[in-house]
């Protein structure tokens, strides 16, 4: 071509690149009609142009580097501690490099995530120091973590994850071909560690393939939660949780992201939904196409048929696809809880009511923009409490009211300010200041008025202040009763709520009358397994197990309850866990052991995995898990577990929570059987302290803190005190508990070991006996308590001389031991030493 | 046998003010060092490990020049010196991996290949037919040719392309444009 037809050239095809694509024919028409020279030319070159795509866009640079040296050229030495041995790969945010270290003796290894030029370091930086807390504490078993980061010596920053030996998530689909129920299994652990994160105020932002891992073990591990807002350029003002058009994947972002509008958990949500196209059909969402459609078109290349994903799974996944946020799952959890529904055919709840778009603007705005922190929390209190009461006043309307209440019991339960560690002063002022307002302003609305007394009170019960939630949860009951009728589900819900709370507060005759109404009402109301019945029937049986120690009565409701929630859900799940732990209870109780054991092991893993490793739901099982060891007489596994539910609970609730007296007494039970009785004695005083500040100085808790001090208290040969313990113990649990519970034994065996070291041991002999008595009425003849009774008795019988008869009821404890624990069980082997000769001890049974 | 510093800036500050005589003599130079930077790190560490190049040209920058004397503008002109030097390593190796493995395929291009990522050793001819209908580019069009290595073989950006060559951005935009769609067709056509 003669350079002067080039230069020609090159100016028509700059001026038609400057047109939109559909002027270009004509254009070409205009300036080159049919039969110039370069017509074809410039037609061919624009005609490839179009085609171009991202032909020669990514620079060779590295792949033809790739191509002369394998070397680790390139590769940096180190980042920050770790050295780094391979690049695992990169991506629109940088470079992903395998690194590793050697700390304390064994090898960390860590994925680093180094951020490409361009982002701001200072920024990107200073907002990870602002949010690492946040995201350390995103301590999930699907979850990659967060460790660490840093700035390179070049300048850049960096991000360093925990290594998943993995593969991505559409690589995993692609090589094993998974099932439909499979897909769902993976899909519903994803949505839960989701959930997980938005507990703790982190949104993920950026969910995709890309950012799933599947671990060797078939477990999704996901990636970079968090991140997304870590980069995120235009967060100037802390309210604002934008995204950042820069790093976005279009195909992946929600339609608010791409507007640039503010993201809430509903983003993840939307992320969540176009997860669910992506392992139904293998292909990306694309304009809201349903997957079966995408399915029939692939015909036999769909990894699922049309058929099964028309109908249902269509629905769930174009409910979560909503362009308007508020009209989507409202939670990760929710969508987790309908795919469950799906798979178990119960019918699923999608196009089910969503609440107004303007409250979810609102909450859009605050719920997750403030920082991260237990201000927000508070924050966020009080803006919604305000909220709703102008909304409902303005509004006037009974539906809308409705709605705002529902949407506010939704958010403030949420953010439960146990789980979010919560700073209880600030938290406490808010509500002391929201319930008056409730009751001032909102006179006119008495559903509203009765919702929101119900969350108040919830509140103040999670702050571990029962007392202050008994008057509005009495409130909520009175105005829902008045104006909905007896039989209603609300008052089904008010009823259970106050049953709880005066449960807690010992007040058991009346908390009893309260959940059995519940129980009734709901069960006249709905019908087969529903969720609102498996919740009474286990609150109720709780109550007959834990207060009245009543194992036959407690035992149908609670195992009613577990086959229910199992039948409803699909665990890991949280009132499956729930269930499962109250059976593991009930048999703790029993005194069967290994069949509590095994269950509170199963509760224990489905609530790691549920809620990670803090949470507040963890630590009664530990506890329990901890307290069934000792009573197999495992103490050296119990004790890690009672420490790490001590330090769990002082974390939680802050170090003077009653719930943490109980750790302390259980931690020291421990120490007591191993002969550390210094550090038992200071740890319970420490405990008793607390629970007469928490519980109240006549709640059984508090009494059986008492009798485990005065335990200790006599091997230190205190026996003043001791016996002063166990009378105030005594006169607790025969007022509260009643003179036939079985804890009353314990605080007579104390009497009795008392009354023998001071030589009254004929006091000793008649209070040993009432206590072998009452636990062979309310316990059976072969419980361990029954046994250790007997092996009290037998002391007091030596001591005077009937060397026959104490032999005599060593040999029925024997009896007992060796059947329930067998005959090499340290308890049975220390009381067949007795039969020889030695001292003779009884013990105290735990706190619980 | 690596240039001391001092000349080797010498010769890019010549080379930036247009010198062809010092870009001459700069090339061979800058070749030689990435050449023994990659083949260096291939011998010390067998494993297979991918490489980032821009590192790799970083290293052989910080080797050879200078810092306390050179701009930035410097700099972009190195990189796009040493973006025509790996164009030169890399179709070298390409056309002896092709050589290798002589009548084991047509010598045709697939443009799947260059628009996926799979641009690496398993494609040789792929690479060798860029060369080859990028060299025809540059016989109708320098500019074009040169654009084209150093947005394509040494990841510059459209602004470092612009300082380079001295021309605005647009231009160098609409001439990007215009030499891919060349390309695009030369790789397209049949036989």
């Amino acid at each position: 071509m003669a350079s002067a037809d080039w230069s020609a050239l090159k100016a028509l095809f700059g001026e038609a690149l400057e047109l939109p694509p559909e002027s270009r024919a004509a254009f070409v028409d205009e300036r080159c009609p049919p039969g110039s020279p370069l017509r074809d030319e410039l037609q061919g070159l624009l005609r490839h142009h179009d085609r171009t795509g991202s032909f020669l866009e990514e620079p060779l640079l590295d792949l033809g580097a790739r191509l002369v040296a394998r070397g680790r050229v390139g590769l940096p030495e180190r980042i920050g501690p770790f050295r780094i041995t391979r690049e695992i790969g990169r991506g629109g945010m940088g470079i992903v490099y395998e690194g590793e270290r050697d700390e304390g003796g064994f090898e960390q290894r860590v994925a680093i995530k180094v951020i490409r030029r361009g982002m701001d370091t200072d920024e990107v930086l200073g907002r990870f120091l602002l949010e690492r807390q946040v995201l350390a504490r995103l301590d999930h078993p699907h979850i990659a973590r967060l460790l660490d980061g840093g700035v390179t010596s070049d300048g850049r920053p960096y991000f360093v994850m925990e290594y998943i030996d993995g593969v991505p998530l559409t690589e995993h689909l692609a090589h094993t071909s998974p099932g439909l129920d499979e897909r769902l299994t993976l899909f519903r652990s994803i949505c839960r560690a989701v959930n997980y994160a938005h507990q703790n105020l982190v949104l993920h932002r950026d969910l995709k393939p890309s950012n799933i891992l599947i671990t060797p073990d078939g477990e999704p591990k996901l990636l970079d939660f968090g991140v997304a807002k870590l980069l995120d350029s235009d967060e100037g003002s802390q309210d604002a949780t934008r995204a950042d058009a820069r790093y976005l994947t279009p195909a992946f972002a929600s339609p608010e992201q791409i507007r640039g509008a503010p993201l809430t958990t509903a983003s993840d949500v939307y992320g969540l939904g176009l997860l669910l196209f992506t392992l139904l059909t293998g292909e990306r969402a694309e304009g809201g196409a349903r997957p079966s459609a995408t399915a029939a078109r692939r015909g036999a290349e769909a990894p699922v048929p049309a058929t099964r994903l028309r109908g249902d799974l269509d629905l769930i996944v174009a409910t979560a696809l909503r362009p308007e946020p508020e009209r989507r799952y409202e939670s990760a959890d929710r969508l987790a809880d309908e795919v469950d529904r799906y798979r178990r055919g119960l019918p699923i709840t999608a196009q089910a009511d969503s609440l107004p778009y303007r409250l979810r603007k609102f909450v859009g705005r605050h719920r997750w923009g403030v920082a991260a922190s237990t201000l927000a929390v508070v924050g966020l209190l009080a803006g919604l409490t305000v909220f709703a009461i102008q909304s409902v006043r303005i509004a006037g309307e009974r539906d809308k009211a409705q709605q705002v209440t529902a949407l506010l019991v939704d958010l403030l339960q949420g953010s439960d300010p146990a789980e979010a560690l919560g700073d209880t002063l600030t938290a406490r002022a808010l509500l002391d200041r929201s319930e008056a307002r409730i009751e001032a302003e909102l006179s006119g609305q008495p559903e509203v008025q009765a919702a929101l007394m119900e969350v108040v009170g919830g509140l103040y019960r999670s702050l571990g202040l029962p007392d202050q939630a008994e008057p509005p949860l009495r409130r909520s009951l009175a105005i829902r009763r008045d104006v909905l009728g007896p039989d209603h589900a609300d008052v089904a819900r008010s009823l259970n709520a106050l049953g709880g709370v005066l449960d807690a507060r010992g007040q058991f005759d009346e908390a009893q009358t309260l959940f059995e109404e519940a129980l009734r009402v709901r069960r006249a109301r709905f019908r087969g397994p529903h969720e609102a019945i498996a919740e009474s029937l286990n609150d109720l049986g709780q109550l007959l197990l834990f207060a009245r120690q009543d194992f036959e009565g407690a035992e149908p409701l609670l195992v009613d309850a577990l086959d229910m929630r199992r039948r409803l859900f699909e665990p890991p799940h949280r009132d499956v866990a729930e269930s499962v732990h109250n059976v593991a209870l009930l048999h703790q109780l029993q005194g069967r052991y290994d069949d509590a054991a095994a269950l509170y092991r199963e509760s224990l893993a489905m609530r790691r995995t549920l809620y990670g490793a803090t949470h507040p739901a963890l630590v009664v099982t530990l506890n329990n898990l901890a307290l069934v060891l000792q009573a197999q007489g495992r103490n050296d596994e119990a004790e890690p577990l009672l420490r790490e539910s001590l330090a769990l609970r002082q974390r939680l609730l802050g170090p003077s929570n009653p719930q943490v007296a109980l750790a302390m007494a259980n931690l020291a039970l421990s120490l007591r059987d191993r002969g550390e009785y210094g550090e038992a004695e200071e740890l319970l005083r420490r405990s008793l302290e607390l629970a007469s500040d928490g519980f109240g100085e006549r709640h059984p808790r508090t009494a059986s803190v008492m009798s485990n001090l005065g335990d200790v208290l006599r091997e230190r040969a205190s026996w003043d005190e001791a016996e002063g313990l166990y009378r105030r113990s005594l006169d607790i649990r025969r007022e509260v508990l009643g003179p036939e519970h079985p804890h009353v034994a314990f605080s007579l065996n104390g009497l009795a070991e008392v009354a023998r070291a001071r030589g009254q041991l004929q006091r000793s002999d008649s209070l040993h006996r009432q206590a072998l008595a009452l636990r062979r009425r309310r316990l059976g003849p072969d419980h361990p308590d029954v046994a250790q009774s007997l092996v009290g008795l037998a002391g007091t019988a030596r001591a005077a001389g009937d060397g026959g008869g104490a032999r005599g009821l060593l040999e029925e404890a024997l009896e007992i031991l060796e059947s329930r624990f067998g005959p090499d069980d340290p308890r049975t082997e220390r009381t067949r030493a007795l039969l020889d000769e030695g001292p003779m001890e009884a013990g105290e049974g735990p706190a619980n | 046998m690596a240039a001391p510093p001092t000349e080797v800036t010498q010769l890019l500050q010549e080379a930036s003010g247009g010198n062809q005589q010092a870009l001459d003599r700069l090339l061979p130079l800058v070749y030689d060092e990435l050449r023994a930077i990659a083949h260096g790190q291939r011998r010390s560490e067998p494993a297979e490990f991918t490489l980032n190049t821009t590192a790799l040209v970083h290293e052989a920058y910080l080797k050879l020049v200078d810092q306390t004397r050179v701009t930035w503008k410097n700099r972009a002109h190195f990189f796009a010196i040493a973006s025509r030097s790996i164009r030169r390593i890399v179709i070298d190796h390409a056309r002896e991996r092709l050589a290798q493995k002589r009548g084991a395929g047509a010598d045709h291009v697939s443009i799947e290949q260059l628009e996926s990522e799979p641009l690496g050793d398993g494609h040789p001819q792929t690479l060798v037919g860029l060369d080859d209908a990028l060299s025809a580019l540059t016989k109708v069009d320098p500019r074009q040719g040169e654009i084209v290595t150093y947005r394509f073989f040494g990841g510059l950006t459209i602004e470092e392309t612009a300082e380079v060559l001295d021309i605005s951005p647009a231009t160098v935009k609409r001439e990007w444009a215009m030499a891919k769609a060349w390309l695009h067709r030369e790789l397209t056509r049949t036989g």
